[in-house]
């Protein structure tokens, strides 16, 4: 059993019920292929650091997996068949190195601006600690 | 333990005190650059790697505002011969950047 993580972006143009249609799609999917999701996270919709397909924004949905590759590989099939998804990402992880840095960054990002954030902030502070 | 003598020598500012040979200059005249030949010292703070200091293990592409911080605004990765990264850091840190890149948490470059 090898953990990955998976992040997808939906086109900014779909309304957010049809994100999470697609969202709940993708997940039953995962859980019917015999992995298990450890962690879904909506981030909601996110400026882009450069334009993808002409998209300034895009929904970001991340996913935490624990599974064989073969269900990956078949959720990352059908993300590249799907035209509302402009862009994503799958990463074999360490769950141990994953987990300590989710519970680093809440402890950081409330020491530096008292309360907790989610990535894609670029708005952030100069010196990165 | 090197004597007393030899001190003087290295050029690293008066090693006797008021009392020494190269009193003359004194410890003001290398500010005003009065010394004549004499490096200039500018004060730089030691680098060191910041992963080290903190005992990273793992460098999350996640973490936009950590890693925003070894990316200037050209939006390319600081070399860590700037920023003082160890090499390992910095190996890790390039992977985190490049994956940040890839799903548009960072830019590859500005416009």
């Amino acid at each position: 059993m090898s953990h990955y993580e998976l992040i997808w972006i939906a086109a900014p143009t779909l309304p957010p019920e049809e994100v999470e249609r697609l969202g709940l799609a993708f997940e039953t999917g995962i859980k019917e292929m015999g992995a298990n999701l450890l962690k879904v996270e909506r981030w909601g919709k996110k400026k882009l650091a450069y334009t993808v397909h002409r998209c300034e924004e895009g929904y970001y949905t991340y996913y935490l997996i624990e599974g064989k590759h073969t269900a990956v590989d078949e959720t990352v099939r059908r993300i590249r068949m799907n035209d509302q998804i402009i862009k994503f990402l799958s990463v074999r992880v360490d769950l141990e190195e994953v987990n300590w840095a989710a519970n680093r960054r809440p402890a950081r990002e409330e020491r530096d601006t008292g309360g907790p954030q989610y990535p894609g902030e670029f708005e952030a502070s100069q010196g990165g600690f | 333990m090197s004597p007393p003598g030899r001190r003087g020598s290295s050029g690293r500012g008066p090693g006797g005190g008021r009392g020494g040979p190269r009193g003359a200059g004194g410890d003001r005249g290398g500010r005003g650059g009065a010394g004549g030949g004499r490096q200039r010292f500018v004060f730089r703070r030691r680098k060191y790697c910041k992963f080290c200091e903190e005992k990273f293990n793992y460098i999350d592409f996640k973490d936009v505002r950590l890693l925003q911080g070894f990316v200037p605004e050209r939006g390319k990765i600081l070399p860590r011969r700037i920023s003082g990264t160890c090499s390992t850091h910095q190996r890790e840190l390039m992977r985190a950047i490049k994956r940040a890149r890839m799903i548009a948490l960072l830019p590859y470059t500005s416009e």
